[in-house]
């Protein structure tokens, strides 16, 4: 049976930060689908926790919101990055790629003993 | 940053919730329409579509709370949450509610309101620039009875030059000044002060400046610094009062500051005046010592390092001058000074008061315990839908601490009225006016209400029985009736309460022996009927008069004869009498005492002492004091007479053991060989005095300080105070008569006014003002204690009858009657009272020795008082459990049995 990853504590912060980056204006569920979509449905994400995210998004101040129209005529709520939000995608993804690269270089590491 | 920011939008999250709720659910409903919607697409049924978004979701519910949970403080929510829900389970027991906050308001109450007092008289900093610096110097001469005590004008001087290990030192004593001239004469408390004192304590004045050196020279000395409150009452706060002229004891004197009204320096004062001595006054001599000092010590600099400096600067003056010899100096923290009297004891009606707390706490305990066992139902349905014990505990905690916030509230009300109360009590504690409900006041009764509240809801909880609840109630066993759990958890509450109301018993018990033991001391006069004020003639009376006169200047005696005859002369007046000093005046004055048929003994400090009064009129009728032998004065003793003097019986045991004093002759100097050579007028034969009677002590300082020796001799013969006393005893309510002494006086001199008027009754009343204050405050708290352990132990009793009642009914049916049932449960109880008095009076022993220094004439362990609190408190306890055990009996057993 296909593995599905738990998703890493902080990286659902920044997929959401770059989902909004890439799309502009979106929905909650939108940026559910679209995280899973990306990840080609590697992760189980349940939807329901992108919005506790979104909130806590919204009181640091990264993302703003307002309740719109969506393309099939239904209400929803949009949200897209602030300016400090656009400065934290670039800051974090920058902190991740070093991360990740750090880590990648240890575990080759390991392998090369 | 951000962090602040989002903890800020959750803190304010808490608020407005409903519209945030609202959208939230618009949000979700949106988000599953899109899902849904999607799901058809994909070629879903209905059903199946729904469901799969739900899934997806991770359902509606749960979603919301984590929503919930980010948007709020999470604890501040569960807070909330629990006060919510803490309000409406105390407004299903209103009567439940309303004791428990009544028992914390009193204890809470009580204990803000001695805190204040504390806070007020010790904690509060003296109002001076560091003020923990500041030191009161005194001098000290063991061999002479005086270890602590005031000194003379040459002895501070030099002191103040030479020292090496104080910033400044300064001098001051105390001075009545009368105010007349243009104004309605009126007599001032002052102080007369060396001229860098202010500088001493670091206060700035509110107006003008403080003194210059050189008006600590004669002659240039004319300036006064009047207070904020006399400058508003007198001046009417008029800002042009510098340099104003006012006519002070017959001197033109300038002012030239004014004091805030939140300076005080030991007691209150109306006006204060540079020191400064005229050439050759007798005052400015090393036979003269009468100057408190104050001094700063130096930075990094030790008490004893300064005690070592200023003795040896005394030594130095004793090498100089032979009746300087055994003199040195001392010093203690200005605060000890202020306040060393009272501050043990005020910690011991803090901690009474504080016991008074705890067995309020003991008591919300067991009241909360009985509604508890009531609620386990409601405590197993939360624990079975997966409340956590960390969180029942939580939700425990906050309904008592709301409990005790609302009992602080009520107690904050209480505080203020009993303070009022103490400070019209206690008119002679120090810094008494500076206690009051303040904010330091009002932080610590939070404090003390937050704490109670925690500590009585822990208490059981840290017993076991609510660990012990909890179990149960997982277990499912809602009925059990006593588990042995809480059983033992109530009868440690019974032996705390019984332990913690015997010691405060004990120590209300040994206040009240002690007052009335104080109360039934024969002061040695008769307080009735006496009205007394005091009076003081300026300089201008004792014009052209020389200081080797060894008598008062004629006008100063005529004037005080005119008067006691003109008082005489009024209605409703029995007798009048004047004399140096009255009981419970704190003013003493004491003498050198020689005897002409003994040898002078071989040194200066091995002369005799004794308090001395000057006396006009008949100041003896006049208080009633008792004659033993000889006879009173009379008028014949005057200026041309022979000398006479009468003494007390406890100078006559003391001088005179084996002989009778009648007729002996005495002088209140030291003998002439002893003193040095040049410092009198060669030939001068002092005065001899022959004894002429021996009266009854009398209790001069106080009612506790036994009486000390003294002699009395008519003023016409000795010297005079500045200031002396009058005593007139009437006929009528002594109160009455104040009006027609106030004009009678003023009739002979203008400019004089009369003060400290009041009756012998008040100074009497005044001088057991701080006993009366402690028993008082003692016995309200043991009369607290007594109560609250009775319906402590009441509740508890009852509680424990309600639990067996079944047992009971099963006893009775079986034929047990009614009184031994009754016996049985008493008896319990009783073994329960009698363990609790046997650790109250371990507690107490080991605790009322620390009130020894309040107690008159009682032991800290006295029996008596012991063993009649152990009966009071067998008593109350035997019917606090009787009721309840009677109630039990007399139920019809088919009830009692059909209940369960």
């Amino acid at each position: 049976m296909e593995q599905k990853t738990e998703i890493l504590q902080g990286t659902l912060t920044l997929m959401i930060l770059k989902t909004l980056a890439v799309l502009g204006s979106t929905h909650g569920y939108g940026i559910a689908r679209r995280i899973e979509e990306i990840s080609g449905d590697a992760f189980s994400l349940n939807y329901g926790t992108v919005y506790p995210a979104l909130l806590k998004l919204e009181q640091e101040g990264f993302v703003t919101s307002e309740w719109g129209v969506s393309d099939n005529n239904r209400k929803a709520k949009y949200y897209r990055l602030t300016a400090a939000g656009r400065k934290q995608v670039n800051k974090e993804a920058a902190s991740w790629t070093q991360t990740t690269a750090i880590l990648a270089r240890f575990l080759n590491l390991e392998e090369a003993k | 940053m951000r962090a602040v920011r989002g903890w800020f939008a959750k803190l304010t999250g808490a608020f407005g919730g409903d519209r945030a709720e609202q959208s939230l659910h618009e949000e979700l409903e949106s988000h599953l329409a899109l899902h849904v919607a999607d799901n058809l697409r994909r070629g879903m049924t209905p059903e199946e579509a729904a469901r799969q978004a739900l899934l997806k979701l991770g359902g509606r519910d749960a979603t919301k709370e984590a929503y919930r949970d980010q948007r709020r403080l999470p604890v501040w929510d569960s807070a909330l949450q629990d006060a919510r829900f803490a309000l409406r389970t105390m407004r299903r027991s209103p009567g439940l509610t309303g004791v428990a906050i009544l028992t914390l308001a009193l204890g809470i109450g009580a204990n803000t309101a001695v805190f204040s007092i504390v806070n007020g008289v010790l904690l509060r900093p003296l109002p001076y620039r560091d003020p923990a610096r500041l030191m009161d110097v005194y001098s000290s001469s063991p061999e002479r009875g005086f270890p602590v005590g005031p000194t003379s004008p040459p002895d501070f001087r030099e002191m103040r030059t030479q020292n090496r290990t104080l910033t400044s030192l300064s001098a001051y004593f105390n001075s009545a000044l009368n105010l007349s001239g243009d104004f309605q004469a009126e007599r001032l408390t002052g102080m007369v002060v060396s001229t860098e004192f202010f500088d001493t304590l670091g206060v700035k004045p509110l107006l003008g400046r403080t003194f210059r050196a050189s008006e600590g020279v004669w002659g240039s000395h004319r300036v006064v610094i009047l207070s904020e409150k006399f400058w508003r009452a007198r001046f009417g706060g008029r800002p042009d009062i510098l340099g104003a002229v006012l006519r002070l004891d017959g001197d033109l004197c300038t002012v030239i500051g004014v004091m805030p009204a939140s300076f005080y320096f030991l007691g209150e004062q109306q006006i204060w005046a540079p020191m400064a001595f005229k050439p050759g006054d007798n005052f400015d001599s090393h036979s003269n010592y009468f100057l408190g000092m104050v001094g700063r010590l130096r930075p990094r600099t030790t008490r004893e390092e300064a005690r070592a400096d200023l003795n040896a600067v005394m030594a130095g003056i004793a090498a100089r001058q032979p009746e300087n010899k055994g003199i040195g100096a001392g010093l203690i923290p200005l605060t000890e000074r202020v306040v060393g009297d009272v501050r043990r004891s005020l910690w011991v009606l803090l901690a009474a008061v504080g016991f008074v707390l705890l067995l309020c706490c003991v008591n919300l305990s067991s009241l909360l315990l009985s509604r508890d066992a009531a609620r386990k139902k409601e405590f197993a349905l939360r624990a079975a839908l997966g409340a956590s014990r960390v969180r029942l505990l939580r939700q425990f905690l906050t309904e008592n601490v709301l409990l005790a916030l609302l009992g602080g509230c009520a107690s904050v009300g209480l505080a203020y009225a009993a303070v009022a109360q103490v400070r019209r009590l206690a008119v002679d504690l120090p810094r008494i006016a500076h206690v009051g409900v303040d904010l330091t006041v009002l932080a610590f009764a939070l404090a003390v209400s937050i704490a109670s509240g925690l500590l009585s809801g822990l208490i059981p909880y840290l017993w076991g029985s609510r660990a012990d609840l909890m179990g149960s109630l997982r277990e499912g066993r809602f009925q059990s009736s006593t588990s042995r759990g809480s059983g033992r958890v109530r009868g440690a509450l019974i032996l705390a309460e019984v332990a913690l109301a015997f010691v405060l018993t004990i120590g209300a018990g040994l206040m009240m022996q002690s007052f009335s033991r104080l109360l039934s001391v024969n002061p040695g006069f008769d307080p009735h009927n006496v009205l007394t004020f005091d009076v003081s003639l300026p300089d201008s009376y004792s014009e052209g008069a020389s200081a080797t006169d060894l008598k008062p200047p004629a006008r100063v005696t005529a004037f005080y004869n005119g008067m006691v005859e003109r008082l005489g002369r009024l209605p409703g007046v029995a007798n009048v009498g004047v004399s140096s000093a009255l009981p419970f005046q704190s003013k003493g004055w004491i003498k050198f005492l020689s005897f002409d048929d003994r040898p002078a003994p071989p040194s200066m400090d091995a002369v005799a002492n004794v308090q001395f009064h000057a006396t006009v009129g008949d100041y003896f009728r006049t208080m009633s004091i008792t004659l033993r032998e000889g006879r009173f004065f009379n008028a014949s003793d005057n200026a041309n007479g022979p000398y006479v003097a009468i003494l007390n019986e406890a100078a006559a045991r003391r001088f005179f053991p084996n002989e009778d004093p009648i007729g002996k002759l005495i002088f209140l100097f030291p003998p002439e060989q002893l003193v040095p050579k040049g410092e009198l007028p060669a030939g001068l034969r002092f005065p001899r005095m022959r004894i002429a009677g021996i009266v009854n002590d009398v209790h001069y300082a106080s009612l506790q300080t036994p009486p000390e020796p003294e002699v009395y001799a008519p003023l016409s013969q000795s010297d005079s105070l500045s200031t002396m006393s009058v005593a007139v005893r009437t006929h009528v309510p002594p109160s009455s008569l104040i009006s027609a002494v106030r004009s009678e006086v003023s009739a002979m001199d203008r400019n004089l006014p009369i003060a400290r008027v009041s009756t012998m009754e008040e100074l009497a009343g005044s001088s057991v003002a701080l006993p009366r204050l402690h028993t008082l405050l003692l016995a309200i708290f043991g009369a607290l204690a007594l109560g609250l352990a009775a319906v402590g132990l009441y509740g508890v009793i009852a509680q424990l009858v309600a639990q067996r009642r079944h047992e009971v009914g099963v006893r009775i049916a079986l034929g047990a009657r009614p009184r031994a049932i009754v016996g049985s449960i008493v008896a319990r109880a009783m073994t329960l009272v009698a363990i609790g008095l046997l650790i109250g009076c371990g507690l107490a022993l080991a605790l009322t020795h620390l009130m020894s220094t309040l107690l008159f004439g009682v032991t800290p362990t006295d029996v008596p008082t012991f063993v009649g609190s152990a009966l009071v408190l067998m008593a109350t306890s035997a019917l606090a459990s009787y009721l309840p055990a009677r109630r039990a009996a007399s139920v019809d057993p088919m009830v009692a049995l059909r209940c369960e």
